[in-house]
């Protein structure tokens, strides 16, 4: 088979996989080196695609082969998607011959289970080996790794990957049980677990001062997929909060059920849930960064996220009581709670408010959506009046759904 | 009025040390013209004011007021910008902030305001950069290759992206063409040339057509979000994309695409589907005299698979007992610590160490013990993005007691080691007392002796050094204790 094919269907395999990050490892450069490559810290999206998602780094499989039966997934082994499986040396040329024209940070390798678990990680680990060892590849490499490998092939993986991860693939170990019967839900939490042990351990000096091997400096990350079980958003966050508590996560990565070729009769297709997907993202940030626990971000009596407004904006409507926010008086914690306002603009008003007060033409600069801030705000010389009381205020500060410009092209 | 002339439009040191002078003088922003290069004089600009900046670096200010270092670091980023008033910007924010010492923590002043956006735009500007630099490759006569580009940045930043590219592509030989500046490396030495014009890179090259396979192949096609691309990658840039053309078609495909999935009928497997049976690890018992060993096993099994554990929920694992058994000696802890959860075994972490220490100085190696703790799952709450101990309580320990109970008959320890009145309590009591009943040997029903000593976690949470060392001491006499027990109990059973 031509190399072209072979890319395309294993790229096409990986495509379900949302994580495309390429930031949080260590900084590095070739300046001293015999090969290419460098991290910046932060990554980098060389492109992206009408879908929306970033490309940042060659995203494919080494093999779409599968042992497993996964009902949900494009590669299971009842599918009758074409066949594909690259050469380690393949994988490697090809990441190199992108990575010198500039369109990629660098590989995410995944692979199909061929024959047993550690078979198939030995052969993903050798790719990076090579791309280390023998090209003195320096830039960024996302290995997903598979749950319960040997501890031997876990360190390996560690010593040349920049990012582990493995992928939940459900919310609920019951979900997993149903739709990836081959898979376990305990084997993949005992496999984070070791994660971030090894992680952590990498990080610390030993009592001689010596530095421990190097074990996937930008952390590990997992993917959740949304809208193929009926497990509602309070559940989904709840997960992820956990995961995040238990495993320190760089990413927990919401995928929405999306229709795949060839399916199987046991799942029925539909168009993905994608404001669902974005709702859960935006909540996963207010668990992150803005203070908010699970619990209380859910505000639908139906366990779900508000589709209609950003889940910071239903959670104010639903706690009116505690605005309008003095902007040039409430606490930190407060201000990161008013809708519209990132971490960011809270930094810059908390700095701003020490020099002097705040008023309502200095809004106007921090480049925020007044619409969104206004009705939660007090200013010296400005009061929201009686907005807070409305009925309609959801229904104004509700966002159309953007129509598809087909116009444009 | 006066007019100060830059030597380019990222001269930054020409422009500090007018500056410098210009303040010096005290000279309002309102009265100085800045301009880069021969530009062609404006109408009210009278040549005899012009000064190089040249001429004054060697003045020094008297009463030089300290520049903030975060302006300098400013400075540097609005330079870069193309806007021609930025010159006259920047030195507004000096002059401004020889009153007003605080205002760059003013996000919220038109200037400051001002200042930033165009930091956040040259930023911008230098990571699509970055991004959307797209190398073609020359091969040489030497059989080499040079790797070309084409690219308009919107601001002067193709020199402050050099440390990037040549730490990036140390070892190739590349330019960049743009239309102001270009930039060469030829493996050790950077250097730039006049602009240039699109003819000047070359034409498409055959490695493109792989790339632009994968980016048609990594799309998804039941998810557009035309909008979510055009934020990050505005049409400005698509010119020299090489996949860009590719866009048109695959958004017009999409819904049908999608469509068509979503009706496909179901398929048969046209291959033999072989269901995967995972392989048991090799579940060989090591020597396992009076099957104790699989005893302990058939027991954690059944419990494992047992639904009474709320705290299983969230647990990463059970963490089950470990070490030799039969033991003579058994230590119970209260409950799994966090690092253990994450390990699957008891005592690991700072405790487990110290723990280990302690049992060596008493003379008891970890591997002639049975280690297990009263509760089987760590009991936490999640207080944001930490995992926080909470204590046991009854109920839970009601729960996990039965597990214990048949796990002391299965080890058929002599001696029991209890770490903390908790654990101790559980066994012999509810009138157990550390004060009255600690570092002594109690008796347990069925002739087994208890021993309640300090938890290893406590020690190393004690600040002062001195009460540290008195309660390890104890540590260690109170395990040479259950150690010399169980020697004497063997020797009577014996």
């Amino acid at each position: 088979m031509e190399l072209k094919q072979k890319l395309e269907i294993l790229a096409d395999a990986a495509k379900y996989d949302a994580s495309c990050a390429s930031s949080g490892t260590d900084k590095r450069t070739s300046a001293n080196g015999k090969g290419i490559g460098s991290t910046t810290g932060m990554g980098i999206c060389h492109s992206y695609a009408p879908d929306g998602r970033c490309i940042s780094l060659l995203k494919i499989l080494l093999t779409n082969f599968c042992v497993y039966d996964c009902i949900y997934c494009v590669n299971r082994v009842s599918s009758n998607v074409p066949r594909a499986r690259f050469s380690v040396d393949e994988v490697v040329n090809l990441t190199l011959s992108f990575y010198r024209r500039n369109y990629i940070e660098g590989l995410f390798l995944s692979s199909g289970i061929i024959r047993n678990p550690d078979y198939t990680m030995e052969q993903v680990v050798e790719v990076a080996r090579v791309l280390r060892e023998v090209h003195d590849f320096r830039g960024y490499i996302h290995l997903k790794t598979i749950p319960d490998a040997s501890a031997e092939l876990m360190a390996r993986a560690g010593l040349y990957a920049d990012r582990l991860s493995i992928n939940v693939e459900l919310p609920t170990i019951a979900s997993l049980h149903t739709l990836a019967p081959e898979k376990d839900g305990k084997a993949i939490r005992r496999s984070m677990g070791q994660l971030r042990l090894k992680i952590e351990e990498s990080k610390e000096k030993t009592l001689t001062g010596k530095r421990p091997p190097r074990f996937s400096p930008g952390g590990q990350s997992t993917q959740m997929i949304v809208g193929a079980d009926s497990t509602d958003d309070r559940a989904i966050l709840d997960t992820s909060a956990h995961l995040y508590g238990a495993y320190r996560l760089r990413r927990v990565y919401y995928s929405a059920f999306s229709p795949i070729p060839d399916a199987s009769k046991m799942l029925p297709l539909k168009a993905p849930p994608l404001v669902r997907e974005h709702r859960l993202y935006q909540a996963d940030w207010l668990l992150r960064f803005y203070g908010f626990d699970a619990e209380e971000i859910i505000t639908g009596e139906d366990g779900m996220l508000d589709l209609d407004v950003d889940p910071k904006t239903a959670w104010a409507l639903q706690h009116r009581e505690q605005f309008p926010v003095d902007l040039n008086r409430a606490p930190k914690a407060m201000l990161l709670r008013v809708p519209g306002l990132g971490v960011t603009s809270v930094a810059r008003i908390l700095a701003a408010r020490k020099v002097r007060a705040i008023r309502y033409d200095d809004l106007t600069r921090l480049r925020l959506s007044l619409k969104k801030v206004l009705p939660f705000v007090v200013l010296p010389d400005y009061h929201p009046g009686r907005s807070l009381d409305d009925n309609h205020l959801k229904q104004r500060l509700q966002q159309p759904v953007p129509v598809q410009q087909f116009g444009l092209f | 009025m006066q007019t100060v002339r830059l030597t380019s439009e990222t001269d930054i040191e020409g422009w500090r040390n007018a500056a410098r002078a210009l303040l010096l003088q005290e000279i309002a922003p309102e009265h100085i013209q800045w301009r880069v290069g021969q530009q062609t004089h404006g109408l009210f600009d009278l040549p005899e004011d012009e000064m190089a900046p040249s001429q004054r670096v060697n003045q020094r200010p008297t009463h030089q007021f300290k520049v903030p270092r975060e302006f300098i670091e400013l400075c540097r980023q609005v330079i870069l910008h193309r806007d021609p008033s930025r010159f006259a910007l920047l030195y507004r924010l000096l002059w401004r902030l020889k009153a007003q010492p605080k205002l760059l923590q003013l996000s919220v002043d038109p200037d400051v305001a001002k200042a930033q956006a165009m930091v956040k735009a040259v930023r911008r500007d230098l990571h699509k950069m970055k991004a959307f630099v797209r190398f073609r490759e020359i091969e040489m006569e030497n059989g080499e290759s040079e790797f070309v580009a084409w690219f308009e940045p919107s601001h002067h930043i193709v020199e402050a992206s050099a440390p990037f590219f040549t730490g990036r592509f140390t070892n190739m030989r590349w330019s960049i063409l743009t239309p102001e500046i270009c930039m060469h490396w030829d493996g050790h030495r950077l250097n730039y040339t006049t602009g240039a014009s699109k003819a000047d890179a070359p034409a498409q090259d055959a490695g493109e057509e792989l790339w632009r396979s994968y980016y048609r192949s990594i799309f998804n096609p039941a998810r557009l979000k035309v909008p979510a691309m055009l934020a990050q990658m505005p049409k400005k840039y698509w010119r020299n994309l090489p996949e860009a053309p590719l866009i048109a078609k695959l958004i017009a495909d999409s819904s049908p695409r999608m469509h068509g999935m979503i009706v496909a009928k179901p398929t048969e497997p046209q291959r033999k589907i072989v269901k995967y049976v995972a392989k048991e690890e090799s579940r060989r018992l090591p020597a396992d005299a009076g099957g104790v060993i699989k005893a302990l096993r058939e027991l954690n099994d059944t419990m494992l698979s047992s639904a009474d554990f709320p705290l299983a929920v969230h647990a990463t694992q059970a963490v089950l007992g470990q070490g030799v058994a039969p033991a003579t000696v058994l230590l119970l802890g209260e409950q799994p610590q966090e690092q253990d959860d994450l390990a699957g075994q008891p005592f690991t972490g700072q405790a487990g160490t110290l723990l280990d220490q302690a049992l060596n100085a008493a003379g008891i190696g970890r591997s002639d013990v049975y280690a297990t703790n009263l509760l089987k799952h760590y009991k936490f709450k999640l207080q944001g993005r930490r995992r926080i101990p909470l204590a046991l309580d009854d109920r839970d320990i009601q729960t996990y007691l039965p597990w214990l109970r048949a796990e002391i008959e299965i080890v058929q320890p002599s001696v029991i080691v209890a770490f903390g009145p908790i654990a101790a309590r559980a066994l012999y009591g509810k009138g157990m007392e550390i004060a009255a009943h600690g570092s002594k040997l109690l008796p347990l029903p069925g002739g087994r002796q208890l021993v309640v000593t300090i938890q290893p976690a406590v020690i190393l949470s004690i600040r002062d050094q001195a009460t540290k060392q008195l309660r390890y001491e104890q540590l260690v006499k109170d395990l040479a204790l259950a150690a010399k027990a169980a020697t004497q109990l063997a020797l009577e059973k014996g």
